[in-house]
């Protein structure tokens, strides 16, 4: 199902049928609500894999691909690319699946070797991995070390993801039977704004 | 049902109670004030509202038959924007019904003044590609102010009907049909018109029986 059909159905949910021109739950809004839907979705898929199956993975389903991210230079020998949305705190690899970088002729790298936090402290003081590139995910920004001028590759990165939240006609990249999830997390948060009063009065106060 | 026809059953009807004589100078004042009445009736009475609910028991367009009686005084109109986003107010304009980009239909929302500055600054949905509007004295003021123009549907003061005569020549008043102006509103809708002007006449005449007959077609229908 694409966006915009979600977002659609979620209103029409909320306002009993078609929103009217006064409606204020507009679909921008909803789908800022969206990408948090998805990781509380993802989650869930992690908890239930870990007790069914007790290896805690998450399904294919739940993964993008994201390709062509600039690297940029950061300090030496280290170099900086921003990925599309900040990993999900899911397992040992913060749900990023894998990084690789391709160069102009389309030659795509093996995956490069993620660092914890904890790590990148130990790693500082060790020789660098032959032909291997090493990166540590922060935040929105990916870190990575290594001599090589990383500025004339690209990365690209199969993360957790809920899609392209800037193309509303993209698909919402989970599963079907997490669907539930996603819309009760929303109807919900929705649900709570529309039940608060408005502040009518402009009296120069506060509701309370 | 022509302005004669209408100002025939009115006369009728006073004088059937031989409650007295409406001239055309009073029926022409009171009937255009009577179909006044009846848009604002239409329109929502604010005076309804209660307490925590503001909704009157008659509401603008709450329903397809309460909108299909306005629709003979809900017009379609392309507003010319000035640079500084200020589109003056139609002539007879009475209230927005929708409003609209003149390209891509994107609709453009009503804002009050308090909460223009959470408007212009919303980042999930900027003014850029989510216009907004106020209503300022003189006219509508736009953001951003580069739209140029806007569609709007709006409820217009219904055009003044007349009961125009010529004068015999015995100095009575003879309908004349070619500068007469009809009710816009239908033929079923003209009923609830009238009561409202007998109610009025009522008035005028401290006639109790036209009051008491009037009202009970406002609330009870015909």
């Amino acid at each position: 199902m694409d966006r915009y059909t979600y977002i659609e159905r979620t209103l029409r949910q909320i306002y009993g049928g078609q929103p009217s021109q006064d409606s204020e739950i507009t679909i921008n809004l909803v789908n800022t609500w969206l990408n948090d839907a998805v990781a509380i979705a993802a989650k869930q898929n992690y908890k239930e894999n870990l007790q069914i199956e007790g290896i805690g993975y998450l399904n294919n389903s739940f993964y993008t691909t994201f390709k062509g991210i600039a690297i940029t230079q950061d300090e030496n020998f280290v170099y900086k690319a921003t990925l599309p949305e900040i990993p999900l705190g899911i397992g040992r690899n913060e749900a990023i699946s894998n990084l690789r970088f391709k160069n102009s002729l389309n030659n795509i790298s093996y995956d490069g070797i993620p660092q914890s936090i904890a790590q990148t402290g130990y790693a500082r003081g060790q020789r660098a991995i032959p032909n291997k590139i090493e990166y540590s995910p922060q935040g929105e920004f990916v870190l990575i070390y290594t001599p090589i001028i990383m500025t004339q590759y690209t990365m690209q990165v199969t993360m957790v993801s809920g899609g392209d939240s800037t193309d509303l006609d993209s698909t919402i990249n989970i599963p079907s039977d997490y669907f539930p999830v996603i819309v009760e997390y929303i109807k919900a948060q929705l649900a709570f704004e529309k039940a608060q009063p408005q502040d009518v009065n402009n009296d120069g106060r506060d509701n309370k | 049902m022509t302005i004669d026809e209408f100002y025939s059953i009115v006369k009728v009807i006073l004088n059937k109670n031989q409650q007295g004589y409406l001239s055309p100078e009073k029926f022409n004042l009171l009937a255009n004030a009577a179909q006044d009445e009846w848009v604002a009736y239409l329109s929502g009475e604010f005076q309804q509202y209660q307490n925590g609910r503001s909704q009157p028991r008659i509401s603008y367009s709450q329903n397809s038959t309460i909108r299909n009686r306005l629709t003979p005084v809900i017009y379609g109109y392309t507003l010319n924007i000035d640079s500084t986003g200020f589109a003056t107010y139609m002539g007879d304009y009475l209230q927005v019904d929708t409003m609209w980009t003149i390209y891509g239909s994107n609709r453009i929302r009503q804002v009050d003044q308090p909460r223009l500055f959470s408007f212009i600054n919303s980042r999930i949905d900027p003014i850029a590609t989510n216009p907004i509007y106020l209503l300022e004295d003189r006219g509508f003021r736009f953001y951003p102010n580069d739209l140029v123009q806007a569609k709007v549907e709006y409820v217009r003061n219904p055009p003044r009907v007349e009961w125009a005569y010529n004068l015999d020549a015995d100095g009575r008043p003879v309908y004349d049909a070619v500068n007469s102006i009809d009710f816009v509103f239908y033929d079923t809708d003209l009923f609830d018109i009238m009561a409202r002007l007998l109610r009025q006449m009522g008035v005028s005449l401290q006639a109790n029986e036209v009051s008491q007959y009037a009202n009970e077609i406002k609330t009870q229908g015909q």
